[in-house]
């Protein structure tokens, strides 16, 4: 009949059950097709649990493939919460194994969370303390560490890298991208608990290993160099210091060295300041150091030769300032090279104002004292100038004898270096190559001079003046017999805060060496010396020292008399290797040199300079007489076993047959006593472990 | 109305690998064939004879929601059972048919449909005893029902429009007043925890996906990762790994969503409008009063949980502990709803008789 309703009653109805019908439709609509990819996909995730597989950190080698920092596997042991059946006992193992808090061992096997870190990086042997307890929803997983085996060798350029591989620091940052690899992983499917379900799809993605580094950095020269800072530093009591070695022919760096330093392995036990790698990240004024850009400037443009002569009376005025000279009474008449010599302020005050404020600004650019280098490591700033509009003649008369302005050491090198080259720019760089894990060259830096900033004569009239300073001038101290060395000394104030620090100073020493041929270009700096602080007799003689153990390392034939010196006053170095010392002694007597015996034996090994060396009357050649190294009957040399575990120490000195006597846990850090030492067998070295290395 | 007896089959099917589990199947399958004994009682009866019985079992019913509180069965939280040894009896599903006889008698007793405030008052005061006593269980979704059902038979009943417009109004008006009293005023509610986060859930679920909105989430993953085919019954594996809870009961959509996929989700969705669709004729076609309002009462008590269950699988609606006739696991439910079902083709059969 239909009465009781109402048509149009039942239209409404209709209406809304249809409407709430489409509703539902439209939803379902969306749901299952826009929406069912992303869905579907999730619905994978849900069930499956990744675990990660670090991949193995690339190697850093220096040049000669000697291992600077590798990785090597520990273990690391997790927990997924879902599967821990009893926390409160797993807990109390893993408190008592590992010595990590009970409570803070509960609140990770219940947090509701998929996967939980319980402790990174642990000794194999207690990995496997906690294998044996069979543990439910605990696992291990490989994990690299990072272990510089050299200790602070090259410390702030190699850096240092988190906890996760990350590269935090130095090249560990720079070339973290390729030192790192791929992480891979282990997937396995679980149900809505976390269990993992049996026979499930089980996904196995390896990692791709890191990739390996080939440095410019020569492990010996990087020792050299750092001996030599090392001693310097202690011996002025000086706040610290630096120096670069690098091949003036290509910008390749072969060491870098800063004090204070640390150790990558333990860095937290050092100031984070000690991390900075001040040869490029701080700028200093460089003092007389700077002179030779200056000269540079001034020969390449033609406003000054080397045939000009300069005249100092103790002081100079430029505009309303009187600028003195450091020796009060002056210098007198001068020749250019003599100004060089005697690091003459007003002499240089007088080149640079000849140069004018236009074309030495032209020349701080060419080279490079605007720009950074372009070196490959992290933090790179450049030099501080004042800009070329506000430059006064005042301002141009202090720049030319290198104050005011402030360069960074990675700078002053690379300027120097144009100089030894021939008048080429060079970038600096620390990485000659990048090779896979399987040890194929994947790529190789670019090297060498990169485009002319000075003539060759002009090159090669600043060697022969530069060469003058270490032959007659202040340089004298840098000398190293048989080899001609050019240099400069330098000696600014420090500035500390943006202003110059009164009775503090940095003692600088730049040059490179053969003269006529550099092979190597080194910079020293020793930050505020006690007591003397010239650049000549502080930085001169670590100069010399690193110059002569480098160039002795790299088999740079003894060169002809240094530029300047009388023939008469030269003589020629006998052979002496193979001879008793005191018949050595007397040889050297009749030539008129000293001989200085070096070692425990009494015959002579080596000695410096090498025969055939021609040297000025009254050098010290030193003897060496080192003992046999081969250990004899019933000795054995120590192994190295920094790096290693404690089993594999155990047993490495087993094989040696010496014996065990470990301190801490971990991986051995130091050792005593150290590699190479010659001892009777059964002799107990102490090996020092930590667990925290590279964290 | 033949399709409802084919509708059956499908019922069995979802509720089998609803669980997985051969118990649960069983007793589904046992639960059916009891269900079409009871849809041939609901139809057998003469709805006007129920109808006028109602005030008695309204008062039986009511008893044995007391009862529930005091020594019923606790599931989850929730006491809603009576444990009859042999059966789990649900006092709050019965109280759906019970409610819409009970209305249909009053509005029937009416000379006008109640329009002025009284007397709609009155009407739902009797609604107000059975809630009051569900939601106690705590069962907000039942309680909710109750109130759609009640609200349906009145529309049914001849009550105007906008009266209908202007309850829904204060109803609206009534619980933002007490919401914000509770959040502002401290108000308590009586309503528990979960079930006002749940609420507020529907408004953001992926805010806490491994909180209160996770039901939801892994329920649209469920229906969303089904696509058009489904991933075919038993191999669902958000429903099997139990990533969605409840999936047999509240969540039984989701299932089907997953395992039998975009088109048999519709052709289910359509066998649902089917039903509803004839509650409607019923409703239309009956040749008295009471008949219509029973056929409207069970039309709005359907509507109105499929629309909130299936909508709360995926995500348009609070999650509410609402079953979805037919498919969801529930004894009492599902005879409930079969006899509801049967009742309304009593209505209808009282055209129709010649037809069969």
């Amino acid at each position: 009949m239909g009465a009781v309703l109402a048509r149009k009653r039942v239209a409404r109805v209709l209406t809304g059950v249809a409407f709430a019908f489409v509703l539902l439709f439209a939803r379902l609509v969306y749901i299952q097709f826009v929406w069912s990819d992303t869905l579907g996909e999730e619905a994978l995730d849900m069930r499956m649990q990744d675990i990660p597989i670090q991949p193995r950190r690339g190697v850093i080698y220096d040049r000669n493939g000697h291992e600077l920092a590798f990785s090597i596997d520990v273990e690391s042991v997790y927990a997924i919460p879902a599967q821990v059946k009893d926390p409160e006992k797993t807990a109390a193992i893993l408190s008592e194994i590992l010595g990590m808090s009970y409570d803070s061992l509960m609140a990770r096997l219940t947090r509701h969370s998929s996967f939980e870190w319980i402790k990174r990086k642990i000794p194999d042997e207690v990995a496997r303390r906690i294998r044996e307890e069979k543990l439910s929803g605990i696992g291990f997983t490989q994990e690299s560490m990072r272990v510089w085996p050299k200790g602070s060798l090259l410390a702030q350029v190699l850096g240092i890298v988190g906890i996760d591989n990350d590269g935090l620091e130095g090249l560990e940052y720079q070339y973290d991208r390729q030192l790192k690899g791929v992480q891979g992983q282990f997937t396995v499917e679980v149900d809505a608990l976390g269990e993992e379900l049996p026979q499930s799809q089980k996904g196995y993605i390896p990692p791709i290993q890191g990739k390996n580094l080939i440095l410019t950095i020569d492990e010996v020269i990087q020792f050299i160099v750092e001996r030599e800072l090392d001693a310097a530093v202690e011996r002025s009591q000086a706040e610290g210091g630096l120096a670069i070695a690098m091949d003036p022919q290509t910008g390749e760096i072969l060491a870098m060295a800063m004090r204070p330093t640390y150790d990558p392995n333990q860095y937290d036990r050092y100031p984070d300041a000690n991390r900075r790698i001040i040869t490029i990240t701080d700028s200093y004024p460089p003092g007389s150091t700077f002179k030779p850009i200056t000269a540079a400037a001034a020969l390449e443009t033609g406003k000054v030769t080397v045939n000009d002569t300069f005249f100092c009376g103790g002081s100079i005025r430029v505009g309303s300032e009187v600028l003195r000279c450091h020796v009060p009474e002056g210098h007198g008449m001068q020749t250019f090279n003599e100004v060089m010599q005697n690091s003459c302020n007003v002499g240089f005050i007088e080149i640079g104002l000849r140069v004018g404020i236009e074309d030495f600004y032209k020349y701080l650019d060419l080279f490079g004292a605007t720009t950074v280098t372009g070196i490959d490591l992290p933090g790179e700033s450049s030099g501080i100038i004042v800009p070329k509009d506000l430059c006064k003649p005042i301002d141009l008369a202090v720049m030319s004898f290198g104050q005011t302005l402030q360069l960074t050491p990675v700078q002053l090198i690379a300027s120097i270096s144009a100089i030894a080259n021939g008048g080429y720019t060079v970038v600096p760089h620390v990485v000659k190559a990048v090779t896979d894990a399987d040890g194929n060259t994947v790529e190789v830096k670019q090297t060498g001079k990169v485009h002319r900033i000075i003539s060759e004569m002009t090159a090669k009239e600043l060697r022969t003046a530069l060469e003058e300073v270490v032959s007659k001038g202040t340089g004298k101290q840098a000398y190293v017999p048989g080899y001609r060395l050019a240099g400069k000394t330098g000696t600014s104030n420090k500035v500390v805060d943006g202003r110059l620090a009164e009775g503090k100073y940095l003692a600088w020493f730049i040059g490179f060496a053969p003269a006529n041929d550099p092979k190597i270009a080194l910079l020293v700096m020793i930050d505020e010396p006690k007591g003397a602080y010239y650049g000549g007799q502080i930085a001169a003689p670590v100069f010399q020292a690193i110059m002569r153990d480098v160039l002795r390392y790299l088999e740079v034939p003894p060169q002809e008399e240094p530029a300047g010196t009388d023939p008469a006053e030269l003589v020629v170095v006998p052979d002496l290797v193979g001879s008793e010392v005191t018949s050595a002694q007397v040889e050297l007597r009749k030539v008129e040199l000293v001989g200085m015996k070096e070692g425990p034996g009494m015959r002579v090994t080596r000695q410096f300079p090498v025969a055939g060396a021609k040297v000025l009357k009254g050098t010290t050649v030193i003897l060496y007489t080192e003992e046999d190294v081969t250990p004899g009957e019933g000795e054995v040399a120590v192994p190295s076993l920094i790096g290693m575990g404690l089993t594999q120490a155990r047993e490495r000195l087993m094989e040696a047959g010496l014996v065990l006597s470990a301190q801490g846990s971990g991986f051995a850090v130091n050792q005593d006593p150290p590699a190479g030492t010659i001892v009777p067998l059964g002799t107990t070295v102490k090996v020092i472990f930590r667990m925290d290395v590279g964290q | 109305m033949l399709l409802l007896d084919i509708l059956s089959i499908p019922l069995i099917d979802s509720a089998t690998h609803g669980s997985g589990d051969h118990y649960y199947a069983k007793k589904q399958a046992a639960l059916v064939a009891v269900s079409l004994v009871v849809l041939f009682l609901g139809t057998a009866i003469d709805h006007r004879d129920l109808v006028e019985m109602s005030p008695w079992l309204y008062g039986l019913n009511g008893v044995l929601l007391v009862l529930v509180l005091l020594v019923g069965r606790t599931v989850g939280g929730s006491t809603r059972w009576l444990s009859l040894g042999f059966f789990d009896l649900q006092p709050s599903e019965t109280a759906k048919i019970v409610m819409i006889l009970f209305c249909a008698k009053i509005l029937g007793r009416m000379e006008e449909p109640p329009n002025g405030i009284f007397a709609l008052g009155a009407y739902y005061a009797w609604a107000v005893v059975p809630m009051l006593l569900i939601m106690r269980q705590p069962d907000l979704g039942t309680a909710m029902v109750l109130v759609a059902l009640c609200t349906g038979a009145l529309y049914f009943s001849g009550t105007s429009g906008k009266t209908i417009a202007k309850l829904a109004l204060a109803g609206v008006l009534a619980i933002a007043i007490v919401l914000c009293l509770h959040f502002y005023a401290g108000m308590p509610l009586p309503l528990e925890d979960y079930q006002l986060k749940r609420l507020l859930t529907l408004f953001n679920p992926n805010a806490d996906p491994l909180g209160t909105g996770y039901q939801v989430l892994q329920s649209k993953i469920a229906i969303g990762s089904g696509s058009v085919w489904g991933k075919g019954l038993g191999q669902g594996t958000q429903n099997r790994l139990d990533f969605i809870p409840e999936q047999h009961t509240d969540f039984i959509f989701s299932v089907v969503g997953e395992e039998l996929g975009f088109v048999r989700g519709l052709g289910v969705l359509a066998l649902y409008f089917l039903i509803c669709y004839r509650c409607l004729i019923a409703a239309v076609t009956s040749t008295d009063r009471v008949g219509t309002i029973v056929a409207g009462g069970v039309l709005s008590m359907f509507v109105f949980q499929l629309a909130v269950n299936i909508g709360m699988t995926m995500g348009i609606m609070p999650v509410t502990g609402i079953p979805l006739p037919f498919l969801s696991h529930g004894g009492t439910a599902l005879l409930t709803n079969s006899f509801a079902v049967g009742m309304v083709l009593n209505v209808g059969w009282q055209k129709h008789k010649i037809l069969f």
